[in-house]
């Protein structure tokens, strides 16, 4: 009953019938709701979630030798400036939030948990961006973890420069 | 050649991509180009209905402002009632009162008689009331001065004066108010008995005030209308106007406009310059009820001329406000 609530509050925009406002949190808390007593959720469950999850998010297939990407949200694929085309995440810049958080994953192999980073940068134009990511264990079937799923979000603030008028400013995403 | 509009980060103002979806400035997430119109269509679209909400809110205060005193005021008997008294002017009941039942009023069916109270030198006599309505009526009165009844019985003055102001057939439901005579300071009060209808034809109450009506929210041009209130009639319906014949100083007979003030109300009014001037210079009339109507005659005279004053919308509002604010 909880993953159908899950599932439609989702779909219906989430916010609405979700109180958790940070994406790693509700990543998380998917992940133990769809977990059941699997050791780790279907990633076909998580397909059906729509909103941030989608556009910034990223799955990465681990079962063969090297991690390819599954998908990528259409905002991590334009921060990253690369094509949709590519798949191998060795040609995802590792400067990009895609790839900081994409070559996390030996870490959940390791921990076979969902895990949560955080990654800090300032851009040139003089935003410091707080990034958190989510990275949880998936499968696709059998049992097997051999998908990661990742999720980032961020909030920006202007930091003190030269040439700076505005004041901190937090933008989250 | 059209040039492509700029597009522009919301938080740094940074030249951004038609497609982008991301400032790589600042990173602020940037809506979807389509997301964008959805909004402002959407935007439109629940600003469009609002608007529109809001005037039709707007309008309908307005409205209710303008004939707020006849809906949100105590209406009939105790609206006029206590308009009436602190004016000290003459009044009767509107009819517009039958729906109360409490209060000492007049049950269908039944006769109420004549009560005379005396206070600061006046007299009030009450006469007999009769019903003949499905619904009940309150008791309260018309009030006229009577000086010639000083020194003479009372009741045969008031039987005269009614009978001279009421036509034959009617109801009768006035009150007097007159100099006192010592000897009327305590005449009999009496007390509502029932009353067995005996068939005969309808009855009209003839009704006349000298209050002012504003609580009406009548509109007319001039400051002085024609009311005359003939209740359980049913005399034009509302909210149309009717022609009804006007015998002029017993002579000839014209047809003239006349409407009701609203729905529930029995009250004719008439708003022609030419009849109320008629009426206004001490000339008599006579409203001609047709066959149907019992045929009575219903005499017009200067006493059924009502002021009227019409409150800005400012008046009433800011007025009311003030007066409710005032410490006495």
């Amino acid at each position: 009953m909880l993953k159908l609530f899950s599932r439609l509050s989702e779909v219906l925009g989430g916010r609405s019938f979700s109180t958790e406002r940070r994406l790693h949190k509700r990543a998380s808390n998917y992940w133990h709701s769809f977990k059941g007593e699997r050791e780790f959720p279907l990633v076909d469950d998580f397909r059906t979630l729509g909103g941030d999850f989608f556009s910034q998010g990223f799955i990465l297939d681990i079962a063969g030798d090297q991690p390819m990407l599954e998908h990528v949200g259409e905002i991590l694929l334009d921060e990253a400036q690369i094509a949709p085309s590519v798949r191998a995440l060795a040609d995802v810049p590792a400067s990009s939030l895609l790839g900081q958080f994409g070559r996390r994953y030996p870490q959940v192999l390791e921990a076979r948990q969902p895990l949560t980073s955080e990654h800090v940068f300032v851009t040139d134009a003089g935003f410091r961006v707080s990034c958190r990511g989510a990275l949880l264990p998936l499968t696709s079937g059998g049992g097997k973890l051999d998908r990661v799923l990742g999720v980032v979000s961020w909030k920006s603030e202007r930091v003190a420069g030269p040439g700076t008028t505005m004041g901190p400013e937090p933008r989250s995403a | 050649m059209r040039r492509a509009p700029e597009h522009f980060c919301p938080t740094c103002r940074r030249s951004v991509a038609e497609e982008a979806r991301i400032c790589r400035a600042c990173y602020t997430v940037l809506p979807r180009s389509g997301d964008a119109q959805n909004v402002g269509a959407k935007r439109k679209l629940f600003i469009g209905p609002s608007v529109v909400l809001v005037v039709m809110v707007l309008a309908g205060v307005a409205w209710l402002s303008q004939i707020g005193s006849s809906l949100l005021e105590p209406s009939g008997v105790g609206g006029f009632s206590k308009d009436a008294q602190s004016r000290g002017t003459m009044y009767i009941a509107s009819t517009a009162s039958r729906q109360r039942s409490s209060g000492g009023g007049i049950s269908p069916n039944s006769r109420f008689h004549a009560s005379v109270l005396h206070s600061d030198g006046q007299c009030h006599v009450s006469q007999h009331v009769r019903n003949l309505g499905r619904e009940t009526l309150e008791s309260v009165s018309l009030e006229f001065t009577l000086l010639s009844a000083v020194g003479t019985p009372v009741g045969e003055k008031i039987e005269a004066a009614a009978v001279s102001a009421i036509p034959a057939g009617a109801v009768r439901k006035v009150d007097f108010s007159f100099a006192c005579p010592a000897s009327t300071a305590s005449i009999d009060v009496g007390i509502p008995e029932p009353f067995e209808s005996s068939g005969a034809s309808p009855e009209v109450e003839l009704v006349s005030r000298t209050t002012t009506v504003e609580g009406l929210g009548l509109r007319t041009r001039t400051s002085v209308l024609l009311a005359v209130e003939i209740p359980s009639v049913g005399i034009c319906p509302f909210p149309e106007t009717c022609k009804l014949p006007v015998r002029i100083d017993g002579g000839g007979v014209a047809p003239f406009r006349f409407r009701r003030p609203a729905e529930d109300s029995d009250m004719l009014i008439s708003d022609n310059e030419i009849l109320i001037g008629h009426l206004g210079g001490g000339g008599t009339a006579a409203l001609n009820l047709d066959e149907a109507m019992s045929g009575a005659t219903v005499p017009l005279t200067a006493n059924n001329l009502v002021e009227v004053k019409q409150p800005s919308l400012f008046d009433r509002w800011f007025g009311r406000f003030f007066e409710d604010g005032r410490d006495d």
